[in-house]
């Protein structure tokens, strides 16, 4: 069964098995190489430049696209929210850079190697403009960072909104997709996200938002941003397999938990709340209290952040007395092929004329 | 129509319900209009009909579109050299159509037993995006001659012939006017790849040039543990920080510097391991850390003797690795402060030292052949000892005079007036280090810190007072790779095959016999350390302080007596003058004080970027100086701006070539050739071998046979291409990774049984062993792929003495300048006000997504962030001064100012600001940080006449980039000094 476009909403989101990811945030430094592992897949393309499908920024902050949370979409008990448009800007632009000016037209220091907006203004804002900023307050100043992505939910408000059923789940692995033949760029699917995951492409005059790299997936490989991840925070498989890491983080331990879970939309990426550094009271005493605010979180992934923590607290506990801990092991991962649920084939296909090797 | 949508109620079951209340709702809302604006010609109305025309198709068909994405005419093997460290990643790289589209980590590590984690997938961002910069608009495509002036960008494309020629004649020229050391190749750093550092090397050392020593001017030397180990190079590999039950992060970032790796520290922490970040500002890695210690920048010293105070105090400390291993049962004169010496006990050695030993109430000679014995020092007390010349002195262990400095000055409440850290939080780390297996990650920093030898020397300390060297889970890492294949196919005039190593071979066995005949109970590492001395003045390496203090003006900035240590009784200057006179630094004084090069290379190199000052040193002072300036490089670098001639070199994945192998990370991994240079662009093995043909073809056509070497040897210009081809057998990369290949099977790095066509089939190999030369006695372990490494195993078990004064691990340097400064033992001292007097201080390091200023002008990489240079400064200091996040301020101090954007946050400490690293043509007028940082070196460093107090190529001499902590101002654009 395939996607058919006369089909009722319900029957386009309809799944038979699910494909989830697993973010670790006290494994992700911020290092943004899952962002340029989907740039150099997908959106290097005419009209794409300022999507970043896959994104990190730093928390506390404005988020990406800017003030995402701020621009309603998704549903409350049940009900859809309104939602806004982003803009170019909020998309974090695409910076224009000038080499040959600087290099190469003999102005010496009077030409100054710098970024313009798209609209040939000095930018104020840009991807990951607050990067590194966080919350708190000096000696206990804080920050985590978020990474972010179409979240595939099982109850896609994108989906919902397309007034022409250009969008998807697919049946075999819950992957949604907007059909670009289909799409017309009207762009109520970006309002309806309220995760903002959703951009427009100005050359197509489509939506277009990440595809979970299903041409990989079908080729039993790890979506870009999960086998790229140096930090080893991500990952993958289906929610419903045993095996997988996804499923007995998610399932099983419960420790792996969605983004914003009131949005309604059950999202399925999900993620190991972060630990921050002990805080120091008034004298410069360590207090034993970690410096992120537990609200903060709780506000991020709801009020199961105080059963995960508290679980994760004691199981590490178990591994600082030298006892041992499934949990912690499942979190390391020793060997990296685990994370990935059986996605495990080399990138390597289809070997081209030359194949692998010298030229 | 679109009006009419909005008006149609849902009804109850209704299906379509979600998507027209969406629909509604979104409308209601005014359709905010992004600036990807609507295209015209699509209109709402559109809808239905669309729907209606439709309904039996099946569209995902359509998914083709992104399938088509995914698609190769070839996946070659690649890396980026060492442009980081570790940066041996093997990735796939991805060409369609006669370029590079992608790369992607190959994954193909394995974890060195399965109780550890894996390294996969190696490799971060930049090597993720690399494949942007070959096509960046910042790359070199043709030769190019400069047209208008230096700096100016004003450029004329030439041919290759007419390129080669006039550096040929420029080189020559050098030659007949000023010898050999007339050119000088300033210090390339190993990004330009192993096979194009060889060349440079091998093209510099034929013509008897100079190579100024790059590690000593970026301060990735460390002084510290030069002084207390007689090395530097040692490491671990990070699968350690599993063995370790706490881990004490310094001078580090590793989410920016180390993203690879950075796993290790995040799993280790699941696993039980503990981790303290020592750092004046909750930096990006402190995310992943238990405890953040901010000690106040520059005072790391304070903490660590606290926590050794704390350790002794409460008898928590190893005495028995005290005893055995360190210098600290020796005795020390109180009269003079100079070890007693059995040359005024007995006549005997000058470097033969004592104990007391209890058991007999004598003193004993300690061994120096070996750090087994069978005494029990004394480590308190204070003895009388009869001279040879009848006098009597007092002695007392070096222990005894350092516990009574710690109990005087460092208890932890005295240590918290220096460091800014509550006594409580030493107290509480000292213990668990005293009592856990507990390593220390050392970071870059230290060796940009004007006193980062003392935070070094405090360091160890703290390691050796609890036992923690030598054993799985312990010691500190810095750097440590088997740079065999480097150093091999720089200097052998013939291939592996042919005995090209046997000459280097016998030369290291004769200067054995030389040194045993001297000295009986010297030993193979010391001897290892003589033939590098031997040979860095053989091949023209120099340190860097003399060549920029002679020749680049930097004794203007350096003999400024109030920004240097107060208690130095003289000039820097002085200093330098002192040492050159007494000796220490013979044949190291290259190009001589008052002949300037004619010829300065720049490869791999932008001085502008990573000198301290050298962006207004450098064009006021330098390149005036000098005749011809020609740089063989890839990318349009500020520095490379200022060059006469621009040579075009091909890139990674433009050419072949293999990555070193650090401890850090322990593979090695090809670069294949994957795609044609770009324009007119050449690998760097031929530039040089043309550039040698013409040398020769030129120097025939003005009828110059030959030159003679420092020393007095005769050369001829016809042979040197022959010689540089390894007597004909490398000609280009390819040749030269099979030769480097040869090398490394060869010195064991490789397995005896690996060959280049494996090599080709596997992209990478594990390390396999630490090669024959000096770096393998210094990490004094064997290296087992299938176990963590640690370093130093060979001192704690098998008992060999370490390559010091003192044959052990030594705290108590009774150097005259030493003892002058008060610095014998290690101490806190503040940074000097280097800068001039300002509220501020400025750290810096490495940026998240560039190695140095490889990928600054990277596009890809420069939307990753603010695309500009930031300043991070401490939200409060901000409010204070009215200044606000994002404002373009001005930084300022004696030296220079220049105007920067502000990032505001809680996690930089207050007087703080942290500026990363930024090309000079990033900044307004080019006057980049950089220009106000001084470098000033610390001046006793200079000392010599003392065994670990030498200078080979890479290690030691006053390293000329301190820049942590100088002073700085801000403020608004419009407003005075802070």
């Amino acid at each position: 069964m395939g996607y058919k476009p006369d089909g009722t909403k319900q029957e386009l989101i309809a799944a038979q098995r699910q494909l989830a990811t697993v973010i670790d945030l006290n494994k992700c430094m911020g290092c943004q190489t899952c962002v340029v592992a989907c740039k150099n897949l997908w959106t290097q393309r005419e009209g794409t430049n300022h999507m970043r499908w896959m994104n990190v920024t730093t928390y506390p902050g404005h988020g990406y696209p800017r003030d995402y949370e701020q621009k309603g979409g998704g549903f409350r008990d049940g009900e859809p929210q309104p939602g806004t448009l982003t803009t170019l800007a909020d998309c974090g632009d695409h910076f224009q850079f000038n080499h040959d000016e600087v290099l190469n037209q003999g102005r010496g220091q009077q030409a100054q190697f710098q970024p313009r907006t798209a609209a040939g203004e000095h930018p104020d804002w840009g991807y990951n403009w607050d990067e590194d900023r966080g919350g708190g307050q000096w000696p206990n100043g804080y920050r985590f960072y978020l990474p972010r992505m179409c979240y595939h939910c099982s109850n896609p408000p994108c989906v919902q909104a397309c007034p022409n059923n250009a969008i998807y789940k697919r049946e075999a692995d819950g992957i949604v997709l907007i059909d670009q033949d289909r799409c017309r760029g009207h762009r109520h699917c970006v309002e309806a996200c309220p995760y903002k995951a959703i951009y427009f492409n100005p050359a197509t005059t489509t939506s277009e938002k990440c595809i979970l790299c299903f041409p990989r997936v079908e080729k039993n490989l790890a979506p870009a941003c999960n086998r790229q991840c140096p930090g080893r925070t991500r990952a993958f498989g289906y929610l419903d397999d045993p095996d997988s890491q996804v499923h007995k983080l998610v399932r099983t331990w419960r420790v792996a938990l969605p983004l914003h879970p009131e949005y309604g939309t059950e999202p399925n990426v999900y993620y190991i709340p972060p630990w921050s550094p002990f805080a120091y009271d008034d004298e410069g005493r360590l207090t034993g209290e970690m410096r992120i605010p537990v609200e903060l979180l709780e506000g991020l992934f709801g009020p199961a952040v105080h059963e995960s923590l508290a679980l994760l607290a004691r199981e590490r506990a178990k591994k600082v007395n030298g006892e041992p801990s499934e949990l912690m092991d499942l979190l390391i991962s020793r060997v990296w092929e685990d994370r990935f649920g059986g996605f495990t084939a080399a990138p390597l296909e289809p070997h081209g004329a030359g194949g692998k090797g010298a030229p | 129509m679109a009006i009419n949508e909005t008006e149609v109620l849902p009804t109850p079951g209704d299906t379509g319900l979600s998507r027209r209340r969406f629909l509604a709702r979104s409308l209601q809302s005014g359709l905010a209009l992004a600036l990807c604006e609507l295209a015209p010609g699509v209109n709402l109305g559109f809808v239905g009909e669309v729907l209606a025309g439709t309904r039996q198709l099946d569209y995902a068909g359509w998914e083709d579109l992104y399938r088509r994405e995914w698609h190769w005419d070839r996946v070659t093997w690649g890396s980026h050299t060492n442009a980081c460290s570790p940066g041996t990643c093997l990735f796939h790289v991805y060409t369609r159509n006669g370029l590079v589209w992608r790369e992607e980590q190959a994954a193909r590590t394995r974890a060195s037993n399965p109780k550890y984690s894996d390294f996969n997938p190696l490799g971060c961002q930049k090597g993720c995006a690399f494949h942007t910069s070959l096509y960046s608009g910042e790359r070199v495509r043709y030769p190019l001659k400069r047209v208008g002036e230096r700096g100016e960008g004003r450029w004329q494309r030439i041919s290759w012939d007419e390129a080669l020629t006039a550096v040929a004649d420029a080189i020559l020229d050098g030659h007949q006017r000023g010898g050999t050391s007339s050119f000088v190749l300033d210090g390339p750093h190993v990004h330009a790849g192993n096979v194009a550092s060889a060349a440079v090397f091998r093209f510099t050392a034929l013509l008897n040039g100079i190579l100024t020593d790059h590690n000593v001017q970026i301060g990735d030397t460390f002084v510290g543990s030069l002084i207390t180990l007689g090395k530097m190079q040692v490491g671990y590999t990070p699968d350690n920080f599993f063995d370790a039950r706490l881990v004490i992060m310094t001078h580090s970032n590793w989410s920016y510097t180390a993203p690879a790796l950075y796993h290790f520290i995040t799993e280790a922490r699941y696993n039980g391991t503990e981790f303290v970040l020592l750092a004046p500002d909750a930096n990006p890695t402190t995310h992943a850390v238990d405890v953040h210690v901010p000690v106040r920048v520059g005072t790391d010293a304070a903490f660590w003797l606290a926590a050794c105070q704390v350790m002794i105090d409460e008898g928590i400390y190893d005495a028995g690795f005290v005893r055995e291993q360190t210098d600290l049962p020796l005795l020390v004169r109180t009269d003079t402060r100079r070890y007693l010496r059995a040359a005024e006990v007995d006549g005997g050695r000058e470097d033969q030292l004592y104990f007391f030993d209890t058991a007999t109430g004598h003193i004993a000679p300690a061994p120096r052949a070996t750090l087994r014995h069978g005494f029990t020092p004394a480590l308190e007390g204070e003895y009388e000892v009869t001279l040879a010349d009848g006098s009597r002195v007092t002695v007392t262990p070096v222990f005894a005079q350092l516990r009574r400095q710690l109990d005087a000055r460092y208890r932890p409440e005295q240590a918290q007036e220096l460091c800014g850290v509550h006594g409580s939080v030493i107290r509480e780390l000292a213990r668990k280090i005293a009592t856990r297996r507990t390593c220390a990650y050392t970071g870059f920093s230290s060796g940009k810190h004007y006193h980062g030898d003392l935070m070094e020397r405090s360091l160890l300390l703290a390691l050796a007072l609890s036992g923690n060297v030598g054993k799985p889970g312990t010691g500190i890492t810095i750097w440590s790779f088997p740079a065999d294949g480097i150093s091999m196919l720089a200097g052998m005039e013939k291939p592996v095959a042919r005995g090209g190593m046997t000459i280097g071979m016998d030369m290291a066995q004769a200067l054995a016999r030389d040194m045993l005949a001297r000295d009986p109970e010297t030993t193979e590492e010391l001897i290892s350390i003589e033939m590098m001395k031997l040979m860095t003045r053989q091949l023209g390496q120099v340190p860097s302080s003399f060549w920029m203090y002679y020749h680049a003006g930097y004794d203007r900035l350096w003999n400024r007596r109030e920004w240097q240590d107060p208690a130095m009784p003289r000039s820097f200057g002085d200093y330098l003058d002192d040492a050159v006179a007494k000796g220490w630094w013979d044949g190291l004084v290259l190009p001589e004080p008052g002949k300037p090069p004619e010829v300065v290379l720049y490869m791999g190199n932008n001085p502008l970027r990573r000198v301290r000052s050298a962006n207004v040193q450098y064009p006021q002072e330098l390149f005036p100086k000098i005749k011809t300036l020609f740089t063989v490089e890839t990318r349009m670098s500020s520095s490379a701006m200022y060059c006469d001639y621009v040579l075009p070199a091909a890139w990674y994945y433009e050419k072949e070539d293999m990555t070193l192998s650090m401890t850090a990370s322990p593979y090695i991994s090809l670069i294949q050739k994957a795609v044609e240079p770009v324009g007119e662009a050449k690998e760097e093995w031929q530039i040089f071998g043309l550039l040698l043909q013409k040398i020769a073809a030129r120097a025939a056509e003005r009828g110059l046979d030959g030159f003679t070497d420092r020393f007095g040897r005769p050369h001829d210009y016809a042979s040197l291409y022959q010689r540089f081809s390894l007597d004909g057998a490398v000609h280009n990369h390819g040749d030269a990774v099979r030769e480097m290949v040869a090398v490394k099977i060869a010195t064991g790095i490789f397995p005896r049984d690996y060959s280049y066509e494996r090599f080709r089939e596997e992209g990478t190999v594990p390390l396999h062993g630490m090669g024959v030369t000096f770096q393998r006695h210094a990490v004094a372990n064997e290296y087992d792929p299938d176990k963590p490494f640690y370093s130093l195993r060979w001192h704690t078990e098998e008992k060999v003495p370490y390559p010091t004064y003192a044959r052990r691990m030594q705290f108590y340097i009774d150097h005259e300048w030493f003892l002058e400064v008060g610095e014998e033992l290690p101490v806190h001292k503040d940074i000097p006000p280097i800068g001039g007097n300002y509220p501020f201080q400025i750290t810096s390091g490495h940026p998240r997504v560039s190695i140095n200023s490889v990928h600054l002008a990277n596009e890809q990489l420069a939307r990753l962030h603010r695309g500009q240079p930031v300043v991070f400064m401490n939200d409060g200091d901000a409010a204070r001064l009215g200044i606000a996040d994002s404002e373009t301020v001005r930084v300022f101090n004696d030296v220079g100012g220049f105007e920067i954007m502000t990032s505001l946050q809680a996690c930089v400490a207050p007087s703080q600001l942290i500026v990363y690293y930024w090309e000079p043509y990033q900044f307004k007028g080019w006057k980049n940080f950089d220009g106000l940082l001084v470098g000033l070196p610390k001046a006793i460093h200079f000392a010599g006449g003392y065994e670990q107090l030498r200078y080979f190529y890479m290690h030691g001499s006053p390293y000329a980039c301190v820049d942590r902590g100088v002073r700085v101002g801000i403020a608004k654009l419009d407003a005075g000094a802070a």
